[in-house]
């Protein structure tokens, strides 16, 4: 039997506890020192993954991490507040900026631009089923905006390669940015805009 | 007991928040194991089971009861974190000589060689990291989740042949790493 053959055999016997060893492969392995190191280093590999595998993580308060949990399915501030609203609308604006920055790093490939557009506005807009991620998105935005938010940009990140994480992390910061500074401006000018229709309203009622 | 879960299931599917805590209860240390072999440690494996209880509980109207729900939720826990490791900056190195004597200590067998969480999320780190990313997730949810293999054919939408040539391929590629783990620990 050819040695490459036997190392599959190996391999399946060591990992499958229910597999047998055939007489070939040990009448093979008797005479081969390759395959005979080969079967230790498999061995020990197999011991050290299985070590691993029985060595599971601790949660350090396990009651705390259900308690968290259940606090922020019970937070009730988000469902129709005010900060709310004003969120949603960072949130649609942040998704505008993103999709910007998105297009300036497929520039050249607009295709992929199009196709990745229209795979985040499926998941953000579809009707929340099993498959996993469709709809999930905005739900989590209305009911947990800062936790959507930050889903929504690392879904975004998925869908761009390695190559190009760099180029979009910093561009979808600016995006996140700016979307922030746009709206404060617009605040101050809605501020500043009622409080002179204030002023001239009492201007005219003391006149 | 599954008929027990099976109607605390059904509960925190009408609404019920008690029943939805007894889930979360029974269930996080699962989703914790698994999103913690992902992330290699605690603060991010926590968030993760967060958001994903958090993905549960808004989801849960729509949840099948034809599909058992640990898939249901293994797959919402790694998506989670494989998003969320996306977020995350890379490149923290281990020294090499602590990894040495780390694998000393997986490979004994007696009550003195447990890791503590941050030793253990080093070790898989070093093993597993540089696998590319379908040969690692098969590999953590096989070999060390210790999940069967249709379950991760479901998980990970591959099938029986590709989950089994991934496994093949990250199996060569760690005993190969192993190997020269153990000619260092030789050397020293
Ligand atoms: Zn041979």
């Amino acid at each position: 039997m050819e040695c490459r053959l036997v190392e599959e055999k190996i391999e399946a016997f060591v990992y499958d506890k229910t597999i047998r060893p055939d007489e070939e492969m040990i009448e093979h392995i008797a005479g081969c020192t390759a395959c005979k190191t080969y079967l230790k280093s498999c061995q020990r590999a197999q011991k050290i993954i299985a070590n691993l595998s029985r060595a599971e993580p601790v949660i350090t308060f396990p009651q705390q991490l259900t308690n968290d949990i259940m606090a922020l399915i019970d937070e009730p501030v988000l469902k129709t507040s005010h900060h709310q609203t004003r969120f949603l609308a960072v949130a649609r604006k942040f998704l505008v900026a993103a999709s910007v920055a998105l297009f300036i790093v497929f520039s050249g490939e607009q295709y992929i631009f199009v196709d990745k557009l229209m795979k985040l506005e499926k998941n953000l807009t579809a009707t929340p089923n099993n498959k996993q991620g469709a709809g999930v998105y905005k739900k989590m935005i209305s009911y947990y905006p800062e936790k959507g938010l930050q889903m929504v940009k690392s879904e975004l990140a998925r869908q761009v390669p390695e190559s190009k994480q760099m180029d979009f992390k910093s561009l979808i910061m600016m995006a996140g940015y700016s979307v922030l500074a746009g709206e404060e401006l617009a605040n101050q000018v809605k501020n500043q805009t009622s409080s002179k229709q204030n002023l001239s309203g009492e201007m005219i009622k003391h006149h | 007991m599954q008929n027990h879960i099976n109607s605390i299931i059904q509960q925190a599917k009408e609404g019920n928040k008690s029943a939805f805590k007894n889930l979360v209860d029974h269930y996080q240390k699962y989703a914790f194991n698994l999103a913690f072999r992902v992330l290699y440690n605690e603060e991010d494996a926590k968030d993760v089971v967060q958001d994903s209880f958090i993905k549960i509980w808004i989801n849960i109207k729509h949840f099948n009861s034809g599909m058992p729900f640990t898939t249901w939720m293994y797959k919402i826990v790694m998506n989670t974190a494989i998003d969320k490791q996306k977020s995350l900056k890379r490149f923290e190195w281990v020294k090499e000589d602590e990894i040495l004597n780390l694998l000393t200590t997986i490979e004994c067998d007696g009550p003195d060689c447990r890791l503590d969480n941050e030793q253990l999320g080093s070790v898989i780190k070093k093993i597993a990291d540089e696998l590319p990313e379908k040969q690692r997730l098969v590999f953590i949810l096989r070999d060390l989740q210790d999940l069967e293999s249709s379950v991760v054919e479901e998980l990970l939408d591959l099938s029986e042949t590709s989950v089994k040539a991934n496994l093949y391929h990250a199996r060569q590629v760690l005993r190969k790493k192993l190997e020269s783990y153990g000619e260092q620990q030789r050397r020293r």
